[in-house]
């Protein structure tokens, strides 16, 4: 067990680590346009080419690579924050700090100060809809998957297929449509900055309800697939057959089996999650980690990726492997061999 | 350990479950009376047996539709995909000449919806046939070897999934730029692990079957077993989840199209569509611009996945 | 006796019980017509083979025949009561209280995310006011009456975590736990090997004595059915043909299917060159295509048109038997002589040596992550699968490999075709040591000269590929013949060999019945003139009926290309039947070698021994003297040292057998003993077979 966790946070820092080399050698491929990025639109290219200097962007990738690992874990100082380069920019931590994911060119701000309460935006956003998804597509594969081919049970199959089927981006749309131009029920935007018009609540109900009917139908069919495939076991028979309530059939011999499946499905929904997040934080100007990437992203502001990046696989191989943790411990087949 | 917890996954995202028939009989031959059928007579026959799921029948009329109108598009639209018409700014929905409307700039909704759909139909299955040849390749190898080969192939593919696929889509189009071709080297990308992984837990589950022993004990290659003995009878579910992800694919490049890194404008595509149409949602009458492309885009993605779903209720009842 | 104490004696009454399947293709009658009435206190048999509807009648006293299958005429009543008027309540009052069902797959029975005492205790727990305590104190006393070593652990376990052979006694346990008047037992030992299925077995026999319970006994195995039952019916084709006691059935035997199933089998008593297997021809009828009249008149040699094919075909008493029932027309005019020696073969002098093993071994390396492994450093493991194999194979001989499972006897298949390699060790096959060859760097020639027959038919053919491609690869590989059109006609002949029609070579597998599939693989591995065919477990997997035709075809083609025959099996009737010599093995060593009928008498090794004893035989009149083997069969991967089966040897003699490997002793007959016994002492035991007269 305690070498199984080593060997799965070895693996985790490693996919880290090449997913953050991947990340920086696909932004910082063309060293020049590092400076430019950085610089902005209007920089003369006598800047650019202090910068450049300053930067040692000439040196080979992977020595660039291993400055800026060296300046996240604090052992060498930004050199954007120099104040020779005349960038202004300055991080009340100083410049050389653990975690320091350097500086901004777009919000002009240390990236800590933009990423973290970003991120915990975010995380209430997909908080909440994981918090609704999970539940309710839990009740709802289970009571269906219990009794194949039951009314209740085909008409879930197909609005499965159906929710899933609607992409975030459209869902929104039909959505804003309803509630926002017909009802007049909704705001349409959740910028989370004014509340006087909608509160907070208000603000947060669509975006919500996409992430929601989105993710629903897809763990739902998925708890179902493994409910139904368990009712057709052979110690579901037993467990009838010994004369049990049909009750106690399902809570205590079906219930434990069929969820052991969907639950690495549900922990995997968390990178995926990501996506939709992205989407819905566009449509919705909600301000979180997905708009705020998918902006620096468009805008090149590469330490801004870099750091975003680095931080979201980090929360996917994490999920992961607390997902992998769980499932020992659900399946005592794997728990004691 | 992970391999246990990623086969389970993708067990029940392929359920391929053996359903007892009580009626089967030992030493009987429980479909002497179907005859052998080659070629033509064998597809009609299996085309045939879609009647039996509604699901699939629906799904394959979506799919039908749209894949007409995309092969004929000219003849279907009365207007260029990027035609503006400066006589009609964004006309509502059964107006003269335009009878889903035009955008704010004029362009027939109709025609760009029609020439649309032949860039998701011809940009999804290319990148998926990319992907399965990839995939299948990589599976393959990793679930037939073993090994370091296989050691090897599943920590890369871990290391892609555990990316959250948008941030490398995000990545690699903002640094290589929007084009069809970026679209379908990052769906390549992100869908190849995903689908070696499936690959390799199919021929996990064929490589020990007896028939494979019997190729590797008269001594057939590698390649070979892969390809004869093992690649048909992996067929079956691979199709399911095709058509699954085919759809989901669908989807991607709609996201993409609606986050600006799809198709560079003004070419038509579905997601930028619905992008432009959303800003004017909110405005009265003007909601149409992004629901009619929406309302295209989920279309197309349910008749896959109905299809989807129809083939497996198919697969596991025979 | 009045009616009242006579309904009393009746535990079990069915009566002209029908049950259907409702499917796609409409109702499908899986059991047109039963009936069957169980006294207090007996044990019934039901025998018959795969799909003739014997677990449906199971299932259906159960009242459990899922959302498709239905009761459609008839009853069912237990203790008095009818069952199908019972409301859903009182179904689950019976059901794991009056009447108890043990499964064919214990693993699959239990529930393998919760421990063994969670789902034993709930048995008494919603049969009975019983506070958990109590429960579980119960639970620990039933588990020591299957004879469960160290029951108040195995109850905090999880069922992957024991033994198949303690899974079942679990089963067993939980069936008994609330002392059902009716227990149900669908194939429960045919998961198992042979001698845990003995213990089993006698278990079954001590509860039923122990508790007067009412056994139904459900089984394709006749040798079972004769030591735990008194009475028989044997079913066919979803009906009941012939029932009786067991001396009834065996030594009257009236209908023409149960003497042909007699035939089908081997009996200990006579090999190959002594009499011919007689499989029963044609195949069973599906159930909705079930002809008029008698079901099994199309196989039977004394159907007479016009009699047998009109209308519904009653169960009738022979004679004056109250017992003795058989559904027959012509049960009369029938005079059935069981077949002689009509195998007519006489021993063939010994061809020349085509294998010859010496002293070879198979080990498996395997690493041991575990924190422990590691902090001893000791993770690497070896396997042993096979350690010192030593024997030979002549041309045109049949050698039969022997042993339960984990006895090492796939491993060794492996490494002769060349699927792994020998860790040390020779193997000269035909003048080559193949052992250090992997098959992808043996010769054309080399793997020609040995082919493979698998055990189980649905996974030997690829269900992609039509027979003939299947067939014609070998032989284009092989390089037999390279023009299609010739390719197709020695497909056409290797069918013919197989005797199956030309027509099948377009065939896919999912076509064909398990009997054909086999008949193909047979085809397959001779297509290209082998001079050595390991046939692994060929027939287990098959029907009686359709066991013997295999068995007569592999005879056949063999004696035909005088090919030798490694044939391996956990059968002894069927290794008896047909091997000329055989090799027992045991934990990855031959424990014993020699020819066929020196094993079966005296001297005997331990094993061997125990093994003989185990046999189930279809035969009423033969008793085994009865020797039973302590504890579990040890992991492979931490065998005992000194002799491998000292820790459940019956006859072990001390320290000596735990701390050397003892030598291989030749006995006066030329076979091998691996056993520290002076073979003076090992000849001594009397033999295992005797018949019941000579006992007497």
């Amino acid at each position: 067990m305690a070498v199984f966790v080593l060997k799965r946070l070895l693996m985790m820092a490693l996919t880290m680590l090449v997913a953050s080399f991947l990340v920086f050698s696909l932004m910082e491929f063309t060293p020049g346009n590092v400076a430019s990025k950085t610089l902005g639109p209007y920089a003369t290219q006598a800047q650019k080419d202090i910068l450049y200097e300053k930067l040692q962007l000439g040196d080979p990738l992977f020595v660039r690579y291993g400055r800026w690992l060296g300046v996240l874990a604090g052992g060498i100082p930004d050199p954007l924050q120099d104040p020779e380069l005349g960038l202004d920019f300055e991080d009340p931590r100083g410049d050389q700090y653990f975690g320091n994911f350097g500086y901004s060119s777009k919000y002009k701000l240390p990236v800590n100060d933009v990423l973290w309460p970003r991120l915990g935006n975010t995380l209430i956003l997909a908080g909440i809809a994981f918090g609704i998804i999970v539940p309710l597509s839990l009740v709802f594969g289970v009571l269906s998957g219990m009794r194949e081919g039951s009314l209740l049970d085909r008409s879930l199959s197909y609005t499965g297929i159906t929710l899933t089927s609607i992409p975030e981006f459209a869902s929104a749309v039909f959505l804003i449509a309803i509630f926002v131009l017909s009802l007049g029920w909704l705001p349409g935007t959740a910028n989370m900055q004014n509340f006087e018009d909608w509160s907070w609540a208000s603000q947060m109900i669509l975006p919500v309800m996409v992430l929601v009917l989105y993710d629903f139908g897809y763990v739902a069919r998925m708890v179902r697939g493994s409910m139904v495939e368990v009712m057709t076991r052979p110690y579901i028979r037993t467990a009838i057959l010994k004369g049990l309530p049909y009750k106690t059939v399902i809570m205590k011999h079906a219930l434990r089996n069929a969820l052991i499946a969907p639950f690495t499905v549900i922990l995997l929904q968390i990178p995926f999650l990501i996506t939709g997040v992205v989407v819905t934080e566009t449509v919705f100007s909600y301000p979180g980690f997905g708009k705020m990437l998918l902006e620096s992203a468009s805008f090149g502001d590469i330490t801004m990726v870099e750091a975003a990046t680095l931080v979201a696989v980090f929360i996917a191989v994490s999920t992961q492997l607390l997902g992998d943790i769980g499932y020992m411990y659900i399946n005592p087949r794997i728990r004691f061999t | 350990m992970t391999e246990n917890t990623n086969e389970h996954a993708d067990v029940t995202e392929t359920p391929v479950q053996q359903v007892a028939n009580p009626t089967s009989v030992g030493d009987t031959v429980t479909s002497a009376e179907q005859p052998d059928r080659q070629g033509l007579a064998k597809l009609f026959y299996n085309l045939g047996l879609l009647r039996e799921s509604p699901a699939a029948i629906i799904g394959i009329i979506i799919l039908g539709f749209w894949v007409f109108v995309a092969v004929f598009a000219e003849l279907l639209t009365g207007y260029g995909p990027n035609e503006q018409d400066y006589t009609a700014f964004a006309q509502g929905p059964l107006s003269a000449g335009h009878w889903l409307g035009t955008d704010i700039l004029g362009r027939d909704i109709w025609s760009r919806l029609a020439y649309g759909a032949r860039a998701t139909l011809i940009i999804a299955p290319t990148a998926m046939a990319c992907a399965y040849f990839l995939g299948i390749l990589m599976g393959m190898l990793a679930g037939y070897y073993g090994g370091w080969i296989d050691n090897v192939i599943s920590r890369v593919s871990d290391i892609i999934l555990s990316f959250p696929l948008i941030i490398l889509f995000i990545v690699i189009i903002s640094v290589f730029g929007a084009s069809a071709l970026n679209i379908i080297i990052a769906v390549t990308l992100a869908a190849s692990p995903g689908i070696g992984r499936i690959v390799r837990g199919l021929t996990l589950d064929l490589r020990n079957l007896e028939y494979v022993s019997a190729a590797q004990i008269r001594g057939e290659s590698g390649l070979y077993i892969m390809i004869v003995e093992l690649l048909p009878n992996a067929r079956g579910p691979l199709i399911v989840d095709a058509c699954l992800r085919m759809g989901y694919t669908v989807i991607t490049i709609g996201i993409l199209g609606f986050l600006g890194l799809g198709l560079p404008p003004p070419d038509p595509d579905w997601g930028g569509m619905v992008s432009d149409g959303s800003v004017m949602v909110t405005v009265p009458g003007m909601a149409y611009m992004a629901i009619i492309p929406a309302i295209a885009i989920s279309s197309l993605v349910i008749g896959f996945n109905l299809l989807a779903d129809g083939l497996r209720e198919i697969s596991v009842r025979d | 006796m009045t009616d009242q104490s006579h309904d009393d004696d009746i535990v079990l009454e069915i009566e002209n019980l029908g049950i259907s399947y409702f499917t796609r293709i409409g109702e499908i009658p899986a059991v047109p017509d039963f009936s069957l009435r169980l006294k207090r206190g007996e044990s019934y048999g039901l025998v018959g083979e795969s799909g003739c509807g014997k677990s449906t009648v199971a299932m259906a006293i159960m009242n459990y025949l899922g959302s498709n299958g239905g009761i459609v005429n008839g009853r069912i009543s237990f203790e008095g009561r009818d069952m199908s008027t019972m409301s859903e309540e009182e179904l689950r009052e019976i059901r794991g209280s009056k009447i108890a069902m043990v499964y064919q797959e214990p693993m699959s029975a239990l529930n393998p995310s919760l421990t063994i005492g969670s789902q034993l205790k709930e048995v008494l727990e919603f049969h009975e006011e019983i506070s958990s305590q109590d429960a579980a104190a119960r639970c620990v006393e039933m588990l020591r009456d299957v004879n469960m070593p160290d029951p108040e652990n195995v109850m905090n376990r999880y069922p992957h975590q024991i033994s198949g052979g303690q899974q079942q006694r679990v089963v067993i346990a939980m069936a008994m736990l609330s002392n059902p008047s009716l227990l149900l037992l669908d194939e429960p030992t045919t998961a198992l090997d042979v001698t845990v299925e003995a213990t089993v077995i006698d278990l079954i026999a001590d509860l039923r004595k122990k508790y007067n319970t009412t056994l139904l006994y459900i089984s394709h195995n006749l040798g079972l059915i004769v030591k735990v039952c008194d009475r028989v019916g044997v079913m066919y084709s979803g009906s009941m043909v012939e029932e009786g006691t067991i001396d009834e059935l065996f030594k009257q035997t009236k209908h023409p299917y149960t003497f042909g199933l007699f035939d089908c089998i081997p009996t200990l008593g006579a090999d190959k060159h002594a009499r011919k297997l007689e499989p029963i021809p044609g195949q069973v009828s599906l159930p909705h295509e079930r002809p008029p009249g008698c079901s099994f008149g199309p196989r039977c040699k004394y159907f007479k048109p016009g009699i047998c094919d009109q209308g519904h075909i009653p169960i009738e008493h022979v004679d004056t038997s109250e017992t003795h029932r058989v559904r027959c027309l012509r049960v009369d005019e029938i005079d059935h002589v069981a077949s002689t020696g009509a195998g007519g073969e006489v021993a063939r002098d010994e061809g020349e040596v085509v294998l010859d093993i010496q002293s070879m071994s198979k080990f498996y390396e395997i690493t041991d992550m575990s924190l422990a492994a590691i902090m001893k450093g000791e993770t690497r493991h070896y396997v042993k699968a096979n350690e010192h194999l030593n024997f030979n194979a002549n041309r045109g001989r049949t050698i039969a490999i022997v042993g339960e499972s984990g006895c090492g006897k796939s491993t060794f298949a492996k490494v002769l075709t060349g699927l792994e390699t020998a860790t040390e060790g020779s193997i000269m096959f035909q003048g080559t040591d193949i052992g250090p060859i992997p098959v992808q760097k043996r010769d054309q020639k080399m793997i020609r000269a040995l082919q493979m027959v698998f055990q189980n038919p649905d996974g030997t053919l690829n269900p992609s590929h039509s027979v003939g491609y299947c067939i014609g690869r070998v032989i284009k590989k092989f390089g037999i013949e390279t023009d299609a059109a010739k390719i197709r006609d020695r497909v056409g002949e290797m069918l013919d060999i197989v005797r199956l029609p030309k027509a099948f070579s377009t065939r896919k597998p999912r076509q064909l019945s398990g009997g054909q599939k086999q008949r193909i693989a047979v085809a397959r591995a001779f297509a290209g003139n082998p001079s050595m065919v390991i046939a692994d477990e060929p027939v287990s997997a098959l029907d009686v009926s359709v066991q013997a035709a295999v068995i007569n075809l592999l005879n056949d083609v063999q004696k035909q290309y005088n090919t030798t025959l490694l044939f391996i099996s956990h059968d002894l009737s069927v290794v008896r039947f047909i091997s000329d010599e055989i090799v027992v093995m045991y934990l990855g060593q031959i424990m014993e070698a020699g020819a066929s009928d020196k094993i079966f008498s005296p001297p005997y090794h331990p094993y061997t021994e125990a093994l003989l004893s185990a046999v189930p035989i279809a035969d009423p009149d033969i008793v085994q003297k009865r020797i039973r083997l302590e504890g579990e069969m040890p992991s492979v991967m931490d065998p005992p040292t000194g002799c491998r089966f000292s820790t459940r040897c019956p006859r072990y003699l001390g320290k000596i057998c735990d701390e050397k490997e003892p030598e291989n002793q030749v006995s006066a007959d030329g076979h091998i003993i691996k056993c520290h016994i002076p073979l003076a002492e090992l000849s001594e035991v009397e033999p295992i077979f005797n018949t019941k007269e000579a006992a007497e």
